[in-house]
């Protein structure tokens, strides 16, 4: 009876702990997590972290009254106008922006502070594995590494044969010296006349040294000839960047358009480098790769002046202490090769290298070619959907870009561009050398005008 | 026999020989070899360039403040600099309230606004405006809503004006970045014209069907 009892009492105390959160699952956390990820986390870290808006976590302690919480989530610009001064401080700390109005009832509402409140383990702000970047940059120094080592092994072995010929020598003239004393000869020195040997060699074996003189000269001026051609064709050129941009991961994976960075191509005759505020588009929210982690990325943000941490742009950037940044970004970063690596990119300019280059006696525009000649991007480029780091893929050389005048039709169809020019044509069939059936390609256009390109 | 042998020796010798000559390694940081190089280079810096004449070390600089471009605003619209509305809720509020669309009706407007948002709006916005593009579902998997944006036909987005969506477009909004820099005035209002067709589909799909919702189902 007494058992019973006790164990009734242990149930009541059990059944009042547990109490609130019983009242707390009606306003349940997991429905909480669903509406908060619709609504909420475009601008808001569950953590203290801040994004657009500031990190929820302790929302609650904040603010004294639950009610006017409700009623700031639910519309904050009505709410503003009670003149609450916790929140016009908030307005006034994120420059005058507002939530927008939510239709959300007050247990929806009451939901998502709960999910806040208690976010579990995966809320934490998604992290990317880094084991695969730093593996990679592993392997990445380790053929320095290599490289360093075979020259100092290079370097090894040439000081030990200067070593090995002068001791040889040291212990010659010794000899030279207790001969000299002892009133003996002193050792020949062995004249090894290499090229009168081979001088005579040759004179005795004439057919193979013909053989020998023909093979080389054939194959070197093969070579030669294949050398000379490279001049100046830069085909397969693929230089280290300063940020390590992968144009498979943004192009082929995540299928961003070529013309969302390089949107100059259209208009003007050159196809440009993004500026770094196109790249924080995306990476204000995106602050680690699957690649590299933040090391790559944080190089923008230095450049830039993003503060990562807050999730804001430094104020007055360019007058603040290199110093302090450096030691910002390196803390940021965690890791002293990574920190270094950024310190170059404070304040400064990112100076990408350019690859594709024509010399100054060539014009090329690019708006001619991809906005009018409808030509596409991989025609000239490549597939740089599929490229690490990005290299030439076409040759760029003069007779290069004439097979393609000769073979391209000019798409005047579909082209308004062309309309004049093609009615005029039209009009005049049998005065020119256009005729019915006949390829219209850019050589028939003046595409092989040496003034089209050489003025 | 022996005479054959020789003679095989000595191809093998050439060979090598003409083999160490190509073994001369290439560096990837190097383009190769010029020729008159005088030619290839201008004295003129290049777009682009590095440039010590300038204190930011550039050779692109931005236009002087009040700069009219003529070439792609020829219809005389505002352009960055001149853009009449602040970049504060008066100023938001002012521009909902006052821009209108100045092009017309034409489908060719409409066209181009279709493929500027194929290329500048679709990786985040998707094709259907729903908040599904590519970006934002590689984000998703990895538990990252920060480009996550509302449907157009959401209840939240699907009533906003078009002045509200070309300054949303001109100064960003939320952590979408300000898109003037890569679209001219002209192009930023065709996007508007189409971006107000995905607001209310004509196919009649569930207006009150949120991103959350569409990506939920995914």
């Amino acid at each position: 009876m007494r058992n019973v009892l006790r164990h009734a009492r242990l149930v009541l105390v059990g059944l009042i702990l547990a109490l609130p959160s019983y009242m707390r699952a009606e306003v349940s956390a997991e429905q909480g997590k669903q509406l908060f990820k619709a609504n909420c986390a475009r601008c808001h870290y569950v953590t203290d972290k801040r994004f657009v808006g500031p990190g929820l976590a302790g929302v609650q302690d904040r603010w004294s009254d639950e009610g006017n919480l409700l009623a700031w989530i639910r519309n904050s610009s009505d709410y503003l106008k009670t003149g609450d001064s916790y929140a016009t401080k908030l307005f006034e700390e994120y420059n005058g922006s507002v939530m927008p109005a939510f239709q959300l009832s007050d247990d929806e509402i009451k939901s998502i502070l709960a999910y806040i409140a208690d976010p579990g383990e995966e809320a934490a702000p998604a992290t990317a594995s880094t084991d695969g970047a730093a593996a990679a940059e592993g392997g990445q120094t380790g053929g320095g590494d290599n490289t360093l080592l075979t020259y100092i092994l290079i370097g090894v072995a040439v000081v030990l044969l200067i070593l090995a010929r002068s001791l040889n020598s040291v212990s010659k003239a010794l000899e030279n010296v207790r001969r000299e004393k002892a009133g003996e000869e002193p050792i020949q020195e062995e004249s090894i006349n290499v090229v009168g040997k081979t001088v005579a060699w040759m004179a005795k074996n004439k057919r193979i040294t013909a053989v020998i003189a023909i093979v080389l000269v054939g194959a070197l001026s093969y070579k030669g000839f294949v050398a000379l051609n490279t001049i100046g064709v830069y085909e397969g050129y693929q230089p280290k960047q300063p940020i390590a941009f992968s144009h498979k991961l943004h192009v082929g994976q995540n299928k961003i358009e070529c013309q969302y960075c390089h949107s100059t191509v259209e208009k003007s005759r050159h196809a440009n480098i993004p500026s770094a505020n196109v790249c924080m588009n995306c990476h204000k929210a995106v602050q680690e790769g699957p690649q590299y982690g933040k090391n790559e990325i944080t190089k923008i943000y230095a450049a830039v002046g993003w503060n990562p941490e807050k999730n804001e742009y430094f104020k007055d950037y360019a007058k603040m202490d290199k110093e302090e940044l450096a030691s910002f970004y390196g803390s940021y970063l965690g890791d002293e090769k990574a920190a270094a690596a950024v310190e170059p990119f404070i304040q400064s300019n990112i100076e990408w290298v350019q690859i594709h280059k024509l010399p100054d006696h060539a014009y090329f525009n690019h708006a001619q070619h991809v906005k009018v000649g409808k030509v596409e991007c991989t025609t000239c480029h490549g597939e740089v959907g599929e490229m690490e780091e990005v290299y030439q893929h076409s040759p760029l050389t003069m007779g290069w870009c004439i097979n393609c005048h000769r073979e391209t039709e000019v798409q005047y169809a579909t082209n308004g561009y062309y309309e004049r020019l093609h009615q005029y044509y039209k009009e005049h069939k049998g005065e020119y050398e256009m005729r019915e059936g006949q390829a219209f390609t850019v050589e028939k256009i003046g595409g092989l005008e040496c003034s089209k390109c050489h003025y | 026999m022996k005479r054959n042998l020789r003679f095989s020796y000595a191809f093998v010798l050439a060979f090598t020989a003409t083999g160490l000559f190509s073994c001369i390694q290439t560096d990837p940081n190097s383009p190769g070899y010029e020729y008159m190089p005088d030619m290839y280079y201008s004295i003129a810096y290049r777009p682009g360039e590095a440039n010590p004449n300038y204190a930011d070390g550039k050779t692109n600089q931005p236009p002087v403040d009040g700069t009219v471009a003529q070439s792609h605003d020829s219809l005389g619209m505002i352009n960055f600099s001149s853009f009449p509305y602040a970049n504060s809720p008066e100023g938001r509020e002012k521009a909902i309230a006052e821009l209108k669309n100045p092009l017309g009706q034409s489908a060719y407007h409409l066209d181009e606004g279709k493929r500027l948002y194929n290329v500048y709006c679709i990786a985040c916005h998707g094709k259907e405006g729903k908040g599904d593009g590519p970006v934002v579902k590689v984000l998703l998997a990895k538990d990252n809503y920060g480009l996550q944006p509302p449907a157009y036909s959401s209840d939240q987005l699907k009533g906003i004006s078009e002045g509200q969506i070309f300054y949303a477009m001109h100064f960003g909004k939320g952590n979408m970045g300000s898109y003037a820099s890569q679209l001219s005035a002209v192009e930023r209002w065709q996007i508007t014209r189409f971006v107000q067709t995905l607001q209310n589909p004509v196919g009649g799909s569930d207006s009150t069907a949120t991103a959350a919702d569409t990506t939920a189902s995914k």
